[in-house]
């Protein structure tokens, strides 16, 4: 049978922690914030004293060099409240059009021949590249199903306005 | 309604006819939802394509800025994070 994996502060509490732990919902209610009190201070001493030590970090599972923004947020995401998940997830997607974007520019960069033949237009047209990138992330269900069309009015003005 | 991106340095040499492009995009847009709008800035922007006209990045940030009084925070705060990332 797969033992399940503790949780990393567990290592940092001794038996007599553990025991009172279980104690705690039974004991006086008197008593009860201060034995909450004692777990936890007896954790913190515990951390402060022993949490640089490899074999502690090691048994932890602490001790790799994992250091990864994309993981940290995809973590923190499962976690958080509906409203913040939908925030860090904004901001994965907006990881993800940097990286993309940069992308991008270092293939430009490495293909001049193929960044002198667009037109200007197409590389000043700013709006053209926001557009999409806009969209990406403001797509409701029904949206992506039926996309909507432009406002036959405005299209009417703009129309005059180009045929001028 | 706001007016006063028409004051912008920007546009002071700007193209009659894209001038009075954005004073459309801006009076039709201005006070929507992000989602409300993007498909007219997009006709908008296909249209101009065609025709051989395209807005600067100074152009297009006065645009942005003006439409983006009538956003929600959450959705402007995804147009400037773009902005940022393009311009």
């Amino acid at each position: 049978m797969e033992q399940k994996k503790k949780s990393w502060d567990h290592f940092f509490r001794d038996d007599s922690s553990n025991m009172l732990e279980d104690a705690l919902p039974y004991l006086p209610p008197g008593l009860k914030k201060t034995a909450a009190l004692y777990i936890k201070l007896t954790e913190l001493t515990n951390i402060a004293n022993e949490f640089d030590n490899e074999q502690t970090l090691s048994a932890c599972g602490l001790d790799q060099n994992n250091a990864s923004l994309e993981l940290l947020l995809n973590a923190m995401k499962l976690r958080a409240p509906k409203e913040t998940a939908a925030q860090i997830e904004q901001l994965q997607q907006m990881m993800q059009m940097m990286k993309l974007y940069q992308t991008y520019q270092d293939f430009m960069k490495a293909n001049p021949k193929l960044a002198s033949s667009m037109s200007a237009n197409s590389e000043n047209d700013m709006l053209s590249k926001l557009m999409p990138m806009l969209m990406s992330g403001n797509q409701t269900p029904s949206s992506q199903q039926q996309p909507k069309a432009p406002n036959n009015d405005f299209m009417s003005q703009l129309n005059q306005i180009l045929n001028k | 309604m706001n007016q006063s991106w028409k004051q912008h340095p920007g546009l002071a040499k700007i193209n009659p006819k894209k001038l009075e492009i954005m004073e459309l995009l801006v009076t039709q847009c201005q006070g929507k939802s992000l989602e409300m709008i993007l498909p007219d800035l997009m006709a908008a922007s296909s249209r101009m394509s065609e025709q051989g006209l395209s807005f600067t990045n100074e152009e297009t940030g006065i645009i942005i800025d003006a439409l983006k009084d009538g956003m929600t925070p959450e959705e402007q705060q995804r147009v400037e994070m773009i902005r940022n990332l393009i311009m």
